[in-house]
């Protein structure tokens, strides 16, 4: 990815034929994962909640690999000027607000009936918070400074700031008590949960995982025909 | 293995939580595929422009 990321030509190639590839794989593992999702019996102590679990989980899951893709793209960018790195953070930030949003709000729409309340300053739901308003905030930095080069490397030094907070989301669970469970699938002694929840989960999960690959290739190349539109504009104009 | 959409007492929580999911998907999808179309074309226009001007360029010097 490196590779591809330092030559926008390369990019540009591999990406016209791969971004497609995987949001036909995104479609087809959503159906699946929709189907064992609707498959799979209520949960003896959920119920018909444990719908929610699968849609909310693998969202969360992807509000910190989307931050972490955004920061590694960030430090290339920063620190050894890879060609496309800017155009890689600036199109991923907006997909995982995207994600972190869909994780807490249907977390809400999860914790209402099993918990009793919409919302509660817990670790793991505060960390989440934090972590959407770094996207946020991320969003809003790229907006507010017109210089492009600024402009980048102001939202990459926030992007790096913003990697702390991962850790405190991971492991909020196992530092403070918390009304929000523990992990439940990646346990050092297996999952937590049967098979028959454990599929939709993780079919769900590489659903979202291709669809965020294959929005993040489609928001690069636009940022790459951004740049090369403003160009020939100044181009005309000088 | 049949499917069963049943959410029993928790379709208020259940379906508004598939529906937002859908829409934050939709927007995502539309939106990259429009800002993708938007600068193509913003791009092929202006070169364009700039093989249309570079064509004038020597009548107007003529």
């Amino acid at each position: 990815m490196i590779a591809i990321l330092t030559n926008p030509q390369r990019f540009m190639a591999f990406s016209a034929w791969f971004a497609p590839l995987l949001g036909v794989i995104a479609a087809v593992l959503a159906a699946v994962g929709l189907w064992s999702d609707f498959a799979a019996p209520p949960d003896y102590q959920q119920g018909y909640t444990v719908h929610i679990m699968f849609i909310h989980v693998a969202a969360a899951w992807m509000s910190l690999f989307v931050y972490a893709c955004l920061g590694a793209a960030s430090f290339l960018g920063l620190v050894f000027r890879v060609a496309l790195a800017d155009a890689a953070a600036r199109a991923a930030a907006p997909l995982g607000a995207g994600f972190t949003l869909l994780a807490l709000v249907t977390g809400s729409f999860w914790g209402r009936p099993m918990w009793g309340t919409w919302w509660v300053w817990d670790a793991r739901l505060t960390s989440v918070l934090v972590l959407f308003l770094f996207y946020l905030g991320y969003l809003a930095l790229q907006a507010a400074i017109d210089d492009e080069q600024r402009s980048a490397r102001a939202c990459a030094i926030l992007a790096l700031v913003g990697l702390v907070n991962l850790p405190i989301v991971h492991f909020s669970v196992e530092w403070w008590n918390t009304l929000h469970q523990g992990a439940s699938v990646f346990r050092k002694d297996g999952p937590a949960m049967p098979p028959v929840y454990l599929v939709p989960l993780l079919t769900i999960a590489l659903a979202y995982m291709a669809a965020f690959g294959g929005l993040w290739l489609v928001r690069i190349r636009a940022e790459v025909w951004r740049r090369r539109a403003n160009v020939l504009a100044l181009r005309a104009a000088g | 293995m049949g499917l069963d959409f049943a959410a029993g007492n928790y379709a208020a929580y259940v379906w508004p939580s598939y529906a937002l999911t859908a829409l934050i998907f939709a927007v995502l999808i539309i939106d990259s595929l429009a800002r993708a179309r938007r600068w193509k074309k913003a791009v092929e226009t202006r070169e364009r422009e700039a093989r249309e001007a570079g064509a004038a360029a020597p009548e107007d010097e003529a």
